[in-house]
């Protein structure tokens, strides 16, 4: 008997101390990395000039060449990127390759770093003849377009009830609620729920979306948008829309509102999870100069 | 009464009865006569001094009583009388320096305005010079002699001490002037201050009369733009002598009125000359060649003048505007009537005018309209292109005796292009009507036209220019010598950028790349403009709707216009060709002058002006800049320009011809 009690207070032990090394060993790891959510921010891409193989002067009828890397910031990954230098003139500057394409860029991820994903490329071509001139500063732009993508999902308190009364659920916030960004240019900064009560209770989202880069947002699609799993009806407001359900923004317009609603059945308060999905087109652009001598 | 005016203790005095009135008068005319006598104005200060006394005696006399008072009202009234000779004394002297110095100032102008001998021009302008000092200093009350301290000074620095700005001489020279000053105001007692600052008064005027505005906007290269047209020949002696002019000259309202308005135009003149050059600091070479000559001056101002187009003169044509009460736009009044005044002066001279085949305002009419038909359009300097630059320099001779002189002159050449540069070199005696030809030697040719070829990136070439026949004066004799230097089928290129819009998507997309060029290539006027290197002539032009709009869309019908603008002091002889790259790069006629891009050589008429039309028509674009999709195009096109281009310097040279057999 007394044996038995020994063995099992040994296993039980024994147990014990092999279960606290489990939760010690996994616990070890980089907390860090693991609760980043990169799908927050206003992480905006960046196109750099690397200023060591790229020297700002160059010279009459020799060959040049610029190194840049495109890096994705964002916490989506961007597609169709092109990336053109443009607006030089032709007359004193032959580029081979202006325009170039990359199907995709990784985005911010726990697998890069800080500057997220990144693509390098390089521009050559040859200066041409100056036309007696000493020197010349000529001028160009990189232009960096992209199709990419931004999701909104937070988890909001929907109360359908005619008036504020104590349900033991949660409390649906009376006025707009800021928010700091899901982890791209074009960013949801407030939310805003209105119930509209009626014989059927109806929930108002009013959303305003803005573009916190420098660059321009060319157009805006929305994508799913769910309440839970309830369909949302959403459409912009004071934007026409194009043939394909998109809008576009027009270059000096920086924010629009959206407004999707949802008949609410459940008559208590309750937390659920909203999703909406924006596809968007961003194009941004350096002007830069560059100076040929003879 | 003018003379109390000016004084108003003098006319209590002076009314004090009619006796003493009528004494005042007679004491004051036989003074005023006296009036322009520098010995009378010199003395005034000590008459001044007993009228004082005489004042202080007949304030404490008046204190007395009343009884008294007829006595030393007879007192006071002769010192009244004296009083008002002398006021009359100032007033005359300043009144009739001021009205000497408006009507010689306008002798001098129009003289000036007739391209009249240089040396009588300084003369005369060393003359007004001291006249105005003159009338300067009637203006004071006090110390008047001082007033030519600062003048005289000035003028040792300039001719004795070869106006120097080596620092030992000049801070020797600073020194002993401001000893000289600080001991004439000690001893006056600060009275003689005001003097001595308004002495400076002539001495500025002096420059600006006999050219420094040119100068500097010669040697700062300044574009002469209407309103520096307007301040650079004006009758600087014709205003001083308004301005120093009493508060009511004559007897007449009206006449007083208008000289009061001439007044304060002329007091907004020169201060307007004073500010609008803004002059800097002139980079020159030497420290002992800062500063300009006479001669320089006077050389600048006559080669300023011809580069101003014939016709009225822009102070006439200002004047003319503002009285013609045209005030909405005196710019567009004044061009207008400058143009008018132009086309006069061309048809004039005009064969089938002269013999009154055609009207003159047919004339008129038929080259306004051709000038209306070859539009033109402006262009800039392209700073990035080194400008090739000629001048002739003719130092100063001494009078000579031999029946051919000669004289020596030094053609300078910038060619930082290493260009083959093929000059022409020739020269003439000009005496009134009568031109002698002159035989010009350089780097050993000799003869009526020299040619000399200058590769190289800088040259100074010594050259002699002598009568090719005896002079026969016995007297002295001045002659103008005119060397000309030609420069035959110089080569100058401008250039012209453009952006091309190709099937950009949207309007909206069209907005921002259009504002996107704007901002990085196209930010100034400058930048839209043509560009050539400041150098003697250039073809200025503009591509797009209108012209000067740099962004040029695929749906545009882009209108070319094209001319040629003299931007140096010289003159246009001849176009030998010209091009532009547009017909090479594509561009079509679509309507308008089919010949319009190509070159060809040009017959330029006698009297050729500072600018003038060239090519204007309607273009279709080339494929690859209309029909493509993506960013914008940029591309640079030019335009050449090949020309025969004279500069002429002249000097005045004297000669007395002695027979030594």
């Amino acid at each position: 008997m007394r044996t038995e009690n020994r063995m099992v207070r040994t296993v039980l032990i024994s147990s014990v101390l092999l279960m606290a090394l489990f939760v010690i060993g996994c616990g070890s790891g980089d907390q860090q990395t693991l609760q980043k959510n990169y799908k927050l921010g206003y992480a905006l891409p960046a196109l750099v000039i690397d200023e060591q193989r790229s020297p700002t002067v160059f010279y009459e009828n020799r060959p040049f060449s610029l190194v840049l890397t495109l890096f994705n910031r964002a916490g989506y990954p961007l597609q169709n990127v092109r990336v053109t230098l443009a607006n030089y003139d032709q007359t004193f500057l032959s580029i081979a390759n202006p325009q170039q394409f990359f199907p995709q860029i990784e985005e911010n991820n726990a697998y890069n770093d800080d500057n997220g994903g990144r693509v390098d490329m390089v521009f050559t071509g040859d200066v041409l003849d100056l036309h007696g001139a000493e020197e010349r500063r000529e001028p160009y732009r990189l232009y960096a377009s992209y199709d990419s993508k931004m999701e909104f999902a937070p988890t909001i308190c929907v109360n359908a009830a005619r008036y504020d009364v104590f349900d033991a659920g949660c409390q649906m916030p009376k006025s707009k609620v800021s928010f700091s960004g899901q982890g791209a240019p074009l960013a949801v900064t407030s939310l805003e729920e209105i119930v509209l009560s009626g014989d059927v209770a109806e929930l108002e989202l009013r959303l305003r979306l803005e573009n916190k880069g420098n660059g321009d947002i060319k157009n805006i699609r929305l994508g799913q948008a769910r309440l839970g799993n309830t369909p949302l009806a959403c459409q912009f407001k004071d934007v026409l829309e194009n043939a394909d359900k998109s809008v576009s923004f027009k270059s000096n317009r920086k924010d629009g509102e959206i407004l999707c609603t949802a008949t609410l059945v459940e008559k208590s308060s309750y937390q659920t999870a909203l999703f909406i999905e924006f596809f968007y087109s961003y194009e941004l652009s350096v002007a830069r100069q560059m100076t040929i001598k003879r | 009464m003018a003379a109390g005016k000016d004084d108003p203790g003098t006319e209590q005095d002076v009314s004090a009865t009619k006796d003493e009135a009528s004494a005042t008068k007679d004491e004051a005319s036989a003074v005023r006569r006296l009036g322009s006598s520098f010995r009378s104005w010199a003395t005034t200060y000590d008459r001044e001094s007993e009228l004082s006394q005489a004042r202080a005696l007949k304030s404490g006399a008046q204190s007395v009583g009343r009884g008294a008072g007829k006595a030393v009202g007879a007192v006071g009234g002769a010192v009244g009388g004296s009083a008002a000779a002398v006021g009359g004394t100032m007033l005359a002297g300043a009144k009739s320096s001021a009205v000497m110095l408006v009507v010689l100032g306008a002798i001098a102008y129009s003289l000036r305005l007739l391209q009249f001998n240089p040396a009588v021009l300084l003369a005369f302008s060393i003359a007004l010079f001291f006249i105005s000092g003159y009338a300067v200093a009637a203006k004071l009350e006090r110390e008047r002699l001082a007033v030519l301290l600062p003048m005289i000074l000035f003028l040792v620095w300039y001719w004795a001490l070869d106006a120097t700005l080596e620092p030992t001489q000049l801070v020797w020279f600073l020194a002993i002037a401001a000893a000289v000053f600080a001991l004439v105001g000690l001893l006056t007692k600060g009275a003689a201050l005001p003097a001595e600052a308004i002495g400076f008064l002539p001495v500025l005027i002096l420059f600006l009369d006999v050219g420094l505005l040119p100068f500097m906007i010669q040697k700062l290269d300044l574009t002469i733009g209407p309103v520096l047209e307007v301040l650079l020949f004006l009758p600087w002696w014709l205003m001083t002598g308004l301005l120093l002019l009493p508060a009511q000259p004559t007897e007449s309202k009206g006449l007083n009125s208008v000289l009061g308005l001439l007044k304060i135009v002329s007091f907004i003149v020169l201060v307007l000359a004073l500010v609008l050059p803004g002059i800097p600091d002139v980079g020159y070479e030497t420290v002992k060649s800062e500063l300009p000559t006479f001669q320089e001056l006077q050389q600048a101002q006559t080669d300023v003048l011809g580069k101003l187009p014939a016709g009225e003169h822009p102070f006439i044509a200002n004047m003319m505007c503002l009285l013609g009460g045209d005030f909405t736009d005196i710019n567009g009044c004044v061009l207008g009537r400058q143009r008018r005044s132009q086309l006069t002066a061309l048809c004039q001279k005009k064969e089938e005018v002269k013999q009154k085949v055609v009207g003159l305002n047919d004339c008129i009419v038929e080259e306004q309209k051709k000038i209306t038909e070859s539009a033109q359009t402006a262009g800039a300097v392209d700073k990035n292109i080194h400008p090739t630059l000629a001048r002739l320099e003719i130092p100063q001779a001494p009078l000579q005796y031999a029946a051919r002189p000669t004289y020596s002159a030094t053609l300078l050449v910038e060619n930082p292009r290493l260009e083959e540069l093929d000059f022409l070199l020739n020269c003439t005696f000009r005496k009134g009507s009568e031109v002698i030809a002159g035989e010009v030697s350089a780097q050993g040719d000799t003869g009526r036209e020299v040619p000399l070829l200058v590769k190289t990136e800088a040259a100074q070439i010594p050259l002699t220019c002598s009568p090719v026949q005896d002079l026969i004066e016995k007297e002295k004799t001045s002659y103008t010598m005119a060397i000309q230097a030609t420069i035959r089928k110089m080569k100058t290129e401008s250039s012209l950028e453009r952006a091309f819009l190709g099937q950009v998507g949207s309007a909206e997309e069209q907005r921002i790349a259009t504002q996107e060029l704007i901002r990085d290539r196209f930010s100034s006027a400058q930048k839209v403009s043509s560009k050539a290197p400041a150098e003697f002539a250039r073809i200025n032009f503009g591509v797009g709707s209108p012209e000067q709009n740099p962004i040029i869309t695929s749906t545009d019908i882009p209108r070319f216009v094209a001319s040629v603008e003299n931007v140096a002091g010289g003159k246009i002889l001849a176009i030998n060709s010209f091009s532009y790259s547009l017909a090479e790069r594509g561009f079509t006629v679509r309507s308008g002058q089919q010949d319009c891009l190509s070159g060809k050589e040009l017959v330029l008429p006698d009297d050729v002006p500072h600018s003038f039309g060239l090519s204007t028509c309607f273009l279709n674009l080339p494929g690859d800049l209309s029909n493509f999709q993506g960013k914008p195009k940029v591309e640079t096109f030019f335009a050449t320009l090949v020309y025969d281009y004279s500069i002429t310097r002249e000097a005045t040279v004297q000669v007395q011809v002695i027979d030594l057999g």
